[in-house]
Formats: C-alpha cells, structure tokens, sequence
C-alpha cells in the first residue's frame, strides 16, 4: 500500500515539475535568424532591426516567412528589450546565423557590439559578422531574392559557400574577437553591398573591411581581399583567370583545389623579412583561343607565367596595404611573437615602423593537378 | 557497533579522481599561466604527489582508523578534537562552494530564470540522500559514472581537433617562468590538495593502500585535466579562455559538424552534474563523519541531514554574486586554503616522526 502511494506521488513528480522555470511554448517565442545594428548620432542611440523567422503553414507544408522588427534604445541590451513593444515576444537569439554591422558603427569602434553579443547565453559564438557598406545596415533586409526569403539565411550561404569564391572572408565572431584582442589589433571583415538589379535590390558581397583597434579604417576590393587570403591561409577555392596569357589572345582559367601558405618571419638586422612558401594545387578548367597550353612543353611555361601573376599579384596587395594603411591586417605580427618572443616584447612599441620596413618574399609552387574531363582545345575548323 | 562499510581501493581512486576533476574542469584553472598552463599543471602534480605522500603517512601511522580518532590519540582527546573541528570546518566550507559554483553554473548557461537556491537545494537533497545510503553506494555510483565521463570528454576531443590551432600554445614561457608558477599554486590548493578532505574517507578502502589512491587519483585526474585544458587553449585562444567563467562549456558549444551535430554543450553540464555530485558528496560525508567522530557518537547517518541543510544555507549567504564568488575563489582561496592543505596535516606529520622514534 504504502509502496503505490510513494508510486503516485512519484509520478506526479515526474508528471508536473517538468524541467525549467521559465518554461516557455516554442510557439510563443519568436526565434531571430539575424539582426542589423545602426547607430543614431543625433539621439546618441541605437537602432536594431531584427529578422525573425515566422512558421506559417501553408497547402504545401511549413514555410518560413521573415518578419522585421526595428526598436531604438540608449544600450544595445535596451534597444533588445525595447523590441517587445513592437514584436509582442521576446526574441530568441540561439538560432541567430548573421550579425550585420553598419558603417558608421564601425567607424565608431564595433567593441559595444561585440561585447554584448559574446557576453549573452543565448547567443553562439559562432555567427558571423557581416558589414553593411552604405547608409544604414537595416536596408540589408530590404533586398529580396527568390531562392531564400530569410535574408540572414540567405547572407549565410554567401558566406559558407565563399570557399568556392575567396574573394571574401568569413569571420565568425570568436575569430573577430580574438583577431582584436591580439597586441596588434587588426581585423577583418566581408563587407555586403546593396545593388540595384532591374527593378529589385540584391545583396552583393564583395571584398573586405579592414579595422585597425576595433575601428574601421578602409574598404578593399576583392582582388586584393582574395591575395589577402592567401597570405592568411584562408584560400579554400576558387578561380585564378589569366588573359591574354604570355602576350597571345588566349585566356585560361585555374581552379584552386587546395592552397597552402606557410609564412616565416626572419630578422635581418632589425629588419623583417617574411618568407612565404605558398604551395596551390590548380587545375586547368578553361582554356579559350587556338593555342593548346596541355602540351608539356606549353604547360610548363603557362605553369611559370601564373606563378609569376600570382606572386606579382600578392606582392602588390601587400606593398600597398602596407604603403597606404601601414597595418598588418595579414596576421603576420602572431608570428613574429611566436617565432621571436624576446624581440617582440623589445620591441612592441615600434612595430608600426617595423612593418613599415619589412619586405614579403614569396616562394611559389603551382601544381597542375589536372585538366578536367577533355585533354584538347576545341580547334575551330578551316 | 555496526558493520564498518568499506569501498576498494579501485572505488577510492574513481572518487578522489572525480573529486579532483569536480568543478576544476569546467572552471577555468591556473588563469594566469594562460598558454602555459600545462606545465603548471605538470608542477601542481608534482607538488601534490608530494603533499598527499603526508597525507597518506598520517593515515598508515594507524592504519584503518578514522582520522578524527587518529588525531585523538595523537593529541589527546581534548586537542584533537580541536584540530579535527578544523578540518570539519574546511570540508564544510568546500562542499558549500561547491554547492554555490554547482547553481552559478547551471544559472548561468542553462536556467537564468530559475531561482539559484531551487538548483542548490537539488544538488544539496541529492548528495543528503546519497550520503546517508553511505560510501558504499558513493563508490559503486562513482564506478559507473567515471566511465561515462571520461567517454564524454573523449567524444569531444575528436570533434574538436579541426578547431584546433597548435600556434595558440607559442610561444612558449612569453612571460617568464613566473605565472607559470602562480598558477601552479593555485592549482595545488584548487583542486589538487582539496583532496585532504579524504583524510577522513579513505580510512573506509578495504586495503591500507592510501598512497596508492593517492598517487593514482592524481596522476589520472591531472592527465584529463591537461588534456582539457590543451584542448580549451589550442581552441579558443589563452585570451579568450582567461574572460570566460565556465571555459569547457564555451569550448565544446563551438563542436559543428555540418548542420546536424552541434549544440552538443548540454554533455557538459551533465558532466559538471556528476562530477559536483561527487565532490559535494565527499564533502557532505566527511563533514558529518568528522562531526559525529568529535562527539563520539556511534552512527554520522542522522546528521547528514543538518549538516547537508546548513551547508546549503551557507552555500546561498557566503556569496552575493558570481563575481564575488569567482573572484574569492581565485584571488583569497590559495591562501586561505593552504593552512587546512599543508600547514596542518605537515606539524601532524612531523608529530608523528618525532613522537614515534
């Protein structure tokens, strides 16, 4: 008797005290897929837009519609809050994929973000940052496209897929944090365009925002952005084209496979010498024009022409970034404390003059894996 | 008399690991080494091999006696029983701590709405129930527990690996052999040395085999805790690693593998379970065994109740907040630790080399 008493009570336990407190119905929370940050000077606050994933069914199934919600506040953690007045629910940020920054935000120092988005439980360390170049970063949820209607998804494709691409980066938000925590702050960040295509605007992401102490201090395109990449090792993919290769009307294009940078720093009388062994493993997927380049003695000079563009091409990026920004937005001061911590703690308050000095030497191999599925031209008959 | 319980020797060494292990992998330890943090582990092994060497000599002066009952005969019963209520005191003091980290921790990552003291009071019913069915049971739970566990971590190792960056580890001593050392000193008081609260439990192994509990428990429960702690610093970066409070947890949230295994951070929090579940046991256990040995009573069963209540009661007041508490824990605890951790236990030990002879 007194055995199924203590049977009932138990499973009433079981039954009633399920799990938490704060228990909360799926269909009452409003889960954020991405969220924009825009900065008023004139109220000194800031503007949230958030876009939230809305389940609606329909005849065909579930879909997922977006819906916007803007709210202002005097903090970040206010503005989130002030959101409720709007929405009705309290926003949900585990599932949050993008964060998109303004530029103005970002010229002001992007630190307020950050911290508040890494202090938070909710929220993963792993969504990534986008910058929105233009106004204000709310108009990234103007633009629509037919293949994804969440916006926020839709940039995080953009950003997973650039390994077929690297003509950006992808930098999730501990990579931010500890590329700015580092004695030489430096930072990186994709930078998203709004275009204008027929009568609709798009999402164009192209290229790189770089910061030096969390502040941004200038835009580079995305050729640059691509031989930044490769001096990172960051090169996943991608196409190197060459036209008008060795002076003839031809034009080839390379497929990156697989790329591989090793970068080794070595003093020469106080003077930096960064020594980069860059190993690409390419194949020839485009060959236009009369001229068949998969002949060996052909190949041979077409494999040294692309190495010497590559190597000419990072050289440049590198002198001019260093030239124009004297920042070293390519990771390369890490090493130099890695490689020589004594000489990085003497002389930690001369880097900049130190980078300014220093000189990029590039050892290159490019290894022709293949040439696809044909092994000649198409010759154009006579 | 009732029938003395006792546990093996293989038990001793699954509790005392899990005890060390406790709430020392999912907080960060030994900050100030950052990326060297390694070898102040290596060292606080070291340190510890050696302090717990005592630990276990004042044990085998009288072999299978309890500790309070040693100190007694050493001391008289008047002086002994002084010394024992310190070290009462000490055990009581950490199972509180313990208990408190235990609800941070949960209030924290999981449950931020959920009043600290319900989640304490759980931690604090569960080890009063498993502490009055006796060391026994602790140890065949520990058993099958540690298994568990040590299969959790090693499931997340692997899937971290390609997050890891070998380059966080260099260089290699950047700021002197100094707060490799420092953090290896509070490494020894938190958790290694915490270990003397078994003083009063390993008395209850089957064989006198103390130093081999010893020895073992530390050489195993070191190694997991320098994997752990390698794995967090080649993952997120010392910088990082040395701002957040629960560093294990932040570490395996960042486990992605495509889009369907991830979010798998909740194996960390049942880890912790188990492990402060371990820990608050043996505290809870040696708090009342140690009080019931004081006041001579035959049985420490009807105690664990109280003692486990006020334990949860001091767990709730001792601290306002999680900054007050970790900020105790890492700055004042290593002092205030080290007289219940060396001090003590090393004039006992020459007490009993002099007296002896």
């Amino acid at each position: 008797m007194v055995k199924t008493i203590k049977l009932t009570l138990l499973s009433f336990i079981i039954l009633l005290l399920t799990s938490c407190w704060n228990y909360k119905e799926i269909d009452k929370i409003a889960p954020a897929a991405g969220v924009s940050f825009d900065y008023d000077e004139k109220k000194n606050s800031y503007i949230l837009t958030v876009e939230i994933v809305n389940l609606k069914n329909t005849s065909t199934g579930t879909e997922l519609l977006p819906e916007y919600f803007t709210s202002e506040g005097k903090t970040i953690l206010d503005a989130i809050r002030n959101m409720i007045s709007v929405s009705g629910r309290k926003i949900y940020w585990s599932h949050a994929k993008v964060v998109f920054i303004s530029e103005k935000i970002a010229k002001r120092g992007i630190i307020d973000v950050l911290d508040f988005i890494e202090r938070d439980t909710e929220v993963r360390t792993d969504m990534k940052i986008v910058l929105v170049k233009g106004k204000k970063a709310s108009e990234i949820f103007n633009t629509s496209n037919k293949l994804e209607k969440i916006v926020s998804y839709h940039v995080d494709e953009m950003l997973e897929n650039s390994i077929y691409l690297s003509k950006y980066p992808k930098i999730e938000l501990w990579d931010l944090i500890n590329q700015i925590q580092f004695d030489i702050s430096t930072a990186i960040l994709p930078v998203a365009y709004i275009v204008e295509d027929n009568d609709r605007k798009i999402i164009n992401i192209s290229g790189s925002a770089i910061f030096k102490e969390a502040k941004m201090i200038a835009f580079l395109n995305d050729a640059d952005t691509k031989n930044l990449l490769f001096l990172r090792n960051k090169v996943y993919g991608g196409i190197l084209p060459l036209n008008n290769v060795l002076g003839t009307e031809s034009s080839v294009s390379f497929e990156i496979y697989k790329s591989k940078t090793k970068v080794k720093p070595i003093l020469i009388d106080n003077k930096i010498l960064f020594k980069i062994n860059l190993s690409v493993d390419v194949a020839l997927k485009e060959v236009s024009g009369q001229i068949d380049f998969i002949e060996e003695k052909k190949l041979e000079s077409l494999k040294n022409y692309a190495q010497e563009k590559i190597k000419n091409d990072i050289l440049n990026t590198f002198y001019y970034v260093r030239d124009t920004y004297n920042l070293d937005v390519f990771g390369f001061s890490k090493l130099v404390k890695i490689n020589y911590p004594q000489f990085w703690k003497n002389n930690i308050d001369r880097w900049e003059s130190l980078f300014s000095n220093s000189e990029l030497d590039i050892d290159i191999k490019l290894n022709i894996i293949g040439t696809s599925t044909t092994n000649k031209i198409i010759k154009v008959g006579k | 008399m009732m029938k003395r319980e006792t546990i093996s020797t293989r038990q001793g060494i699954y509790i005392m690991s899990m005890f060390i292990i406790g709430s020392s992998v999912i907080i960060g330890v030994g900050g100030k080494a950052k990326n060297d943090v390694w070898l102040a582990i290596i060292i606080a092994i070291l340190s510890s091999l050696v302090v717990s060497y005592i630990y276990s000599q004042i044990l085998n002066s009288f072999p299978g006696i309890d500790f309070i009952d040693i100190l007694k005969k050493l001391f008289g019963r008047f002086l002994g029983r002084i010394i024992g209520v310190v070290f009462v005191w000490f055990s009581f003091h950490l199972g509180s701590l313990v208990i408190r980290d235990f609800g941070e921790f949960i209030k924290t990552v999981g449950l931020p709405n959920t009043p600290n003291s319900i989640i304490m009071a759980f931690a604090a019913i569960l080890a009063t129930i498993s502490v009055r069915s006796g060391i026994e049971m602790i140890g065949r739970a520990c058993e099958v527990f540690f298994w568990l566990l040590i299969s959790i971590l090693f499931i997340t190792v692997p899937f971290l690996l390609p997050k890891m960056e070998i380059n966080n580890l260099r260089p290699f001593l950047y700021d002197g052999i100094k707060p490799v050392i420092s953090g290896s000193f509070s490494l020894f008081s938190f958790p290694f040395a915490e270990t003397v609260v078994f003083l009063f439990v390993l008395p209850y192994i089957n064989k006198k085999e103390y130093y081999k509990v010893y020895s073992s428990a530390i050489l195993i429960s070191g190694s997991i805790l320098i994997i752990t702690s390698l794995r967090n610093i080649m993952v997120i970066g010392a910088d990082t690693l040395s701002r957040n409070y629960f560093a294990s947890y932040t570490v395996v949230s960042r486990i992605k593998v495509g889009d369907f295994f991830q979010r798998i951070e909740s194996f960390v929090a049942i880890a912790f379970s188990f492990y402060a579940f371990a820990k608050i046991n043996v505290c809870l256990y040696a708090t009342s065994i140690g009080i019931s040995k004081i006041f001579g009573f035959d049985d420490y069963r009807f105690l664990v109740t109280p003692v486990g209540l006020l334990m949860l009661n001091y767990s709730i007041i001792s601290y306002e907040n999680i900054m007050q508490l970790f900020d105790w824990a890492a700055k004042i605890w290593p002092y205030y630790a080290l007289p219940f951790e060396v001090i003590i236990p090393f004039i006992i030990f020459i007490y009993i080399k002099v007296t002896k002879k």
